[in-house]
């Protein structure tokens, strides 16, 4: 009699520590999913035309591109103006979809985000289709530094070229 | 007659036994009109067999390959019958694997350096005629004349660049050139990013 009561109470003790685990581990893996950091992506639309002039024209919302203008492929144009500019919060894995100026459609992509030693990288994918034309960008995949911005261009418009600035950060 | 590559490596593959249906009705046509195919497939049998007949086989093993041999050699209508008693010894299967595949060997190497060389001489004039290939890295045309000053290839920008690293592009039929540039609005100084420079249509908007 003694002896049955002993293993029932060993037996209790067992469940409630494999209960207590099962719901630490799943509060503690709610936490986690519920927190991830939130990424964005600057999306920032240049328009460069070759002036008459030859001076150079800068927007003075476009910060960062006074010092490429320089810098090939940006030196043959000497007019540059900012289109638009919108940030967008970037899911992993769930597409981003922005309608281009010029009717095409850039789609972005948050594949990962990976640490290293010179802190975290972000691996994102970017795609540009147009209705009914020939696919102009099928996939570009980079790994960027947060906030650290790359460049798509070439698409012609209204006389010029456009200059797609994508940066992806927290 | 001189026989073609196709017809070698048909006779090849006859000679392997490697061949049925329509292939094999015309090696073996091929073999009962030409002389010089009928060489060609003895001697590779020959190689084949004298692989077979190598050293290194028990006895007991031997027993149970003669029946082997006996097809090989009959196959190769060898009439002198093996004196009775005789044990007729057969390599180690490693060597008749690799006498076998000698002949496939060399099918496959020419091929391969057939396909290489048809590779670069396809990339090679895609290039030259303006054509755009698959994720091409070429100089850009660009609208204002003037020719680009450098046109990195993708694994040099990846390399190059602690900023921004290109891991795949994709743009069907478009040349596509990535330029690398110094660190754009980035917190170091030595990250550089790199633009992508994708052809348009002429005159698409």
């Amino acid at each position: 009699m003694r002896r049955r009561s002993f293993l029932r109470a060993g037996a209790r003790s067992v469940v409630w520590v494999v209960t207590a685990a099962a719901l630490g581990g799943v509060v503690g893996g709610r936490d986690a999913a519920a927190d991830p950091a939130p990424n964005h992506v600057e999306i920032s639309v240049i328009h460069a035309l070759r002036g008459d002039s030859g001076a150079v024209s800068m927007d003075p919302q476009l910060r960062s591109l006074p010092q490429l203008t320089r810098e090939q492929p940006f030196v043959r144009y000497s007019v540059f103006k900012l289109l638009d500019r919108r940030k967008f919060p970037l899911e992993r894995g769930k597409p981003l979809a922005y309608g281009i100026v010029d009717g095409r459609t850039l789609q972005v992509t948050l594949l990962d985000v990976t640490s290293s030693n010179a802190g975290p990288r972000y691996h994102v994918r970017a795609e540009i289709a147009g209705a009914g034309k020939r696919e102009f960008l099928k996939l570009l995949e980079v790994t960027a530094a947060p906030n650290e911005p790359f460049f798509v261009g070439g698409q012609s418009y209204a006389g010029g070229t456009l200059f797609l600035e994508l940066a992806v950060g927290p | 007659m001189s026989l073609s590559r196709q017809d070698m490596l048909e006779l090849m593959a006859l000679a392997d036994g490697e061949l049925d249906g329509e292939a094999k009705d015309r090696a073996e046509s091929l073999v009962a009109r030409s002389p010089e195919a009928r060489q060609v497939v003895l001697a590779m049998r020959a190689s084949v067999v004298r692989t077979w007949l190598g050293e290194g086989l028990t006895e007991e093993r031997a027993r149970g390959a003669d029946g082997i041999a006996d097809a090989v050699m009959g196959r190769l209508g060898v009439t002198e019958a093996a004196p009775a008693g005789v044990v007729r010894r057969i390599g180690p299967a490693p060597s008749v694997r690799a006498a076998r595949l000698g002949p496939r060997a060399a099918a496959a190497g020419v091929f391969l350096a057939m396909a290489a060389a048809a590779l670069v001489y396809v990339t090679s004039s895609a290039n030259h005629r303006g054509l755009a290939p698959v994720a091409s890295v070429l100089a850009p045309s660009g609208e204002q004349g003037g020719g680009p000053e450098r046109a990195p290839s993708a694994g040099q920008a990846a390399l190059a660049s602690q900023g921004v690293v290109v891991d795949e592009i994709d743009s069907p039929s478009r040349d596509v050139s990535i330029f690398q540039i110094p660190g754009a609005a980035s917190a170091s100084a030595n990250a550089s990013s790199v633009v992508v420079w994708i052809e348009d249509d002429q005159g698409a908007r």
